[in-house]
C-alpha cells in the first residue's frame, strides 16, 4: 500500500490486546485497512468483532498494541497522552450512539464545546454553534436542553457538535441505532451531506443496514480482522431503503459489492 | 470550560443542594462546637475579669485556677506593698462556702471578700446600690444576672433573692445591699461579694485565710522588674489578668475533659461532613463520568478536567462554608440570651475554612482520581 495525500487512514497489521497473560484478549488481530480522504466508510460485523475498538484506536482514544497506524498523517499511539488529547480536539469529531450531550447545557452550548476546548472565545463559539445548528435544521431549538429534544434532534445536535470545529476525520458509533427508520435516515442524510460537501472523512460503525446506502465502502469485520471491503451503494446503483430492508430480511446486505482491499 | 463545569454542577439541583448541605452541615458542626468550647473556656475567666482593676495577682505558686486559691499568710500583702513600683496591694478572700436561703433552700456559693478600706477588686458594674454599701452591717452584693437562677428559693414559691433580702452564710445572717452585673461564668456557684473582714467571720476559721493579693503598679513601672522583686520577696507567684485567665482556661481545658468532648464533636462534624460531602461529590462525579469521558474524547486534557472538578468542589465548599458558619453565628446570636457559652473569634471561621477546604479537597481528589483514570473509550459504550 502506498500512502498518498488522499489517504486519511492507513493501518496495517494493527493489533490491540486487552489485559495481559492468560486472561488477555486480542480484540484486533492484524487489521489492514485504508480510508480515503472524503470517503464515508462503514464498519460492519457481528457484536464483539472489534469495530468499536478499531475506531477507538483510529480516533486516538485507545493505544494500539502493534502494527502500523497512520491517521491524518500521524500515529496517535506514538504521542504523549496530552498531545494525543489535543490532537483529537483539533482533528477528530465524534458522534456517539448515546448522543452524550451534557444535560445541563443548551443545544447551542453543547455544540460550542469543541470550540471552547480549542479556546475559542465563548461568544464566538456560541455564534458558530448556532450557525451549525442552523445547518442541521435546529436553529429554532438552539436554546433547548437535551431533555426537551427528541432522539433525532439530539443526534443532530451531536452531529453539529462533531463538525463545528471542522475536523478532518469524523468517527460515528452506531449513530442511528437509537432512532427510528425515518429519523435515522434523516440524520444520516444530514451527516453525509455535511461531510461530503467539505470532503471530511467519515467512519461509521453500524449494525443498521438501512443506512448502508450512504456508504462509499463497507468494511466487514469478523474476529478482530477486516475480512472484506466492499463498495457501498453510494458507489453503485442507489437503492431505496425499502428494498434494502427487504434484502436484509432475506439474509444478505443488498448494497454490498465485494471489492478487493487496497 | 469552567463555565461548563459550573453548569454541570448546578444542572441537577437536588445533587447540587445536597452537596452544599453536606458541606454546610460540616461547617456548622465544626464552627458551632468550637465556638461553644471557646465560650466555655472564656467563661472560666469571668471572675478574673470582674476583678480586673489590678495589674497583677499575687498567689501561691500551686494555684491552678481562679477558684482554687491556696491560703497565704496575711502579711504577704504588706510585703508586696513595700516593693518599689507597687502603687497599692490589697488582700482578697475567695472561697467556696455554704448558704441557706430564707425558704430553707441550701446552696453552695463563692464568697469574695474585698479589702475593707478600698473595696478594690469589686465588680466593675453595679445594677442596684453601690459598692460602698458593702460597708453596711452584714452587707453582701449578689449577681443580678445569675441570681434569678442561682439564688432561687426553690422551696418557697420560686422567687429569687433580691436586694433587701436576707439569707445565711454558714449560719451567719447577711443582707443583700446591692447587685452587680456579673459576667457569665463557667462555674455554676453564685458569687457573693462582701468585705474582707466580714468574709473571714462568715467562713470557718483557718490559720491562713488570704486567697490573693491584688496589686496595682505605679504608672510607667517596669512590670517585669516589679514582678521579679515581689516574687523574690514573698516567695510567691505573680500573674497578670491575662496570664491568670489563661492558666484557669488551660486547667479547665486539660483537667475536665471538655476539650476531648468538644474535640470529638468537632472531629465528628469533620468526619460526617467529609463522608456526606465526599460521598455526594463522588456520586456526582460518577453520574457525570460519561460526560467527562465525552469531554476527554473530544480533547479536554486531564489537567483541564481536574480544574473543572476542583472548581466544582471549590464552589460547593465556599457556599457550604458561608451557610454553615453563618448558621453557627446566627445560632450563637439567637441563643445569647439563654446563657449559651458561645464565642467565635476570627480563628474559628479561619480554622473551619481550612477544615472545609480539606473536606472538599478530599472529596474532589477522590472524584478526580476516577476522572483521570477514566478511559475515554467509555463513551462508545451504549
Amino acid at each position: 500500500m502506498v500512502e498518498t495525500d488522499t489517504t486519511a487512514v492507513r493501518v496495517a497489521g494493527l493489533t490491540k490486546r486487552f489485559g495481559s497473560g492468560e486472561a488477555s484478549v486480542l480484540a484486533l488481530r492484524g487489521v489492514d485497512l485504508e480510508v480515503r480522504t472524503g470517503e464515508l466508510l462503514m464498519l460492519v460485523g457481528p457484536s464483539g468483532c472489534g469495530k468499536t475498538t478499531l475506531i477507538s484506536v483510529l480516533a486516538g482514544i485507545m493505544d494500539k498494541t502493534d502494527g502500523a497506524l497512520s491517521v491524518l498523517g500521524v500515529d496517535p499511539s506514538a504521542m504523549s497522552v496530552n498531545d494525543r488529547t489535543r490532537w483529537r480536539g483539533e482533528h477528530i469529531g465524534f458522534v456517539f450512539q448515546a448522543f452524550n450531550l451534557m444535560p445541563a447545557l443548551t443545544a447551542a452550548e453543547n455544540v460550542s464545546i469543541p470550540l471552547l476546548i480549542r479556546n475559542v472565545p465563548q461568544t464566538e463559539a456560541l455564534q458558530r454553534a448556532r450557525a451549525m445548528l442552523e445547518r442541521v435544521e435546529l436553529a429554532d431549538r438552539a436554546d433547548a436542553l437535551p431533555e426537551q429534544l427528541s432522539g433525532g434532534q439530539q443526534q443532530r445536535v451531536a452531529i453539529a457538535r462533531a463538525l463545528v470545529h471542522e475536523p478532518q476525520l469524523v468517527v460515528c458509533d452506531e449513530p442511528t441505532s437509537s432512532l427510528d427508520h425515518e429519523t435515522g435516515r434523516h440524520v444520516m442524510e444530514i451527516l453525509h451531506g455535511m461531510t461530503r460537501a467539505s470532503r471530511r472523512t467519515l467512519i461509521v460503525v453500524t449494525h443498521d443496514a438501512r443506512i448502508f446506502g450512504f456508504a462509499d465502502r463497507i468494511a466487514r469485520m469478523d474476529d478482530g480482522r477486516v475480512v472484506a471491503v466492499e463498495a457501498g451503494a453510494a458507489n453503485a446503483v442507489p437503492a431505496s431503503p425499502t428494498s434494502a430492508g427487504q434484502e436484509l430480511e432475506r439474509g444478505r446486505d443488498p448494497h454490498l459489492q465485494v471489492v478487493p482491499t487496497t | 470550560m469552567l463555565q461548563i463545569a459550573l453548569k454541570m454542577l448546578t444542572g441537577d439541583r437536588l445533587k447540587y443542594f445536597g452537596l452544599i448541605a453536606g458541606i454546610a452541615f460540616a461547617a456548622l458542626l465544626i464552627a458551632q462546637q468550637a465556638s461553644i468550647l471557646v465560650g466555655f473556656i472564656r467563661q472560666t475567666g469571668g471572675f478574673i475579669r470582674d476583678t480586673a482593676q489590678a495589674d497583677l495577682w499575687l498567689m501561691d505558686p500551686q494555684v491552678r485556677f481562679s477558684q482554687d486559691p491556696v491560703p497565704m499568710r496575711d502579711t504577704v500583702a504588706q510585703l508586696a506593698r513595700g516593693v518599689d513600683g507597687v502603687q497599692w496591694a490589697v488582700p482578697l478572700f475567695q472561697g467556696y462556702t455554704r448558704g441557706k436561703l430564707p425558704d430553707g433552700t441550701r446552696i453552695t456559693l463563692i464568697l469574695v471578700g474585698l479589702d475593707d478600706a478600698t473595696l478594690m477588686g469589686g465588680p466593675p458594674q453595679m445594677v442596684q446600690g453601690e459598692l460602698r454599701d458593702l460597708r453596711n452591717d452584714r452587707a453582701v452584693l449578689i449577681d443580678a444576672v445569675s441570681s434569678p437562677k442561682k439564688l432561687l428559693m426553690k422551696q418557697g414559691g420560686g422567687r429569687a433573692l433580691t436586694v433587701g433580702d436576707r439569707f445565711t452564710v454558714n449560719e451567719n445572717e447577711v443582707q443583700i445591699a446591692g447587685s452587680y452585673e456579673g459576667r457569665r461564668s463557667f462555674f455554676w456557684e453564685p458569687v457573693v461579694y462582701t468585705t474582707y473582714s466580714r468574709a473571714l467571720t462568715l467562713v470557718p476559721p483557718e490559720r491562713n485565710q488570704l486567697s490573693f493579693v491584688l496589686l496595682k503598679l505605679v504608672p510607667g513601672a517596669d512590670i517585669a522588674r516589679v514582678r521579679a522583686a515581689i516574687e523574690r520577696r514573698t516567695g510567691l507567684k505573680t500573674l497578670t489578668n491575662e496570664e491568670f485567665i489563661e492558666r484557669t482556661g488551660d486547667y479547665i481545658a486539660s483537667e475536665t475533659g471538655i476539650i476531648v468532648n468538644f474535640g470529638m464533636a468537632i472531629a465528628l462534624g469533620f468526619l460526617i461532613g467529609t463522608l456526606v460531602a465526599g460521598q455526594t461529590f463522588y456520586n456526582f462525579t460518577l453520574d457525570n463520568l460519561r460526560h467527562y469521558g465525552a469531554l476527554k474524547a473530544m480533547g479536554v486534557t486531564d489537567g483541564r478536567l481536574g480544574g473543572m472538578v476542583l472548581l466544582q468542589a471549590l464552589v460547593v465548599a465556599v457556599l457550604g462554608y458561608c451557610i454553615g458558619v453563618g448558621l453557627a453565628a446566627a445560632t450563637g446570636k439567637l441563643m445569647e440570651s439563654s446563657g449559651l457559652a458561645f464565642s467565635m473569634p476570627w480563628q474559628i471561621p479561619a480554622i473551619t475554612a481550612m477544615a472545609i477546604l480539606g473536606v472538599s479537597a478530599i472529596a474532589a481528589l477522590l472524584s478526580l482520581r476516577r476522572v483521570v483514570l477514566l478511559e475515554p473509550a467509555v463513551v462508545f459504550k451504549s
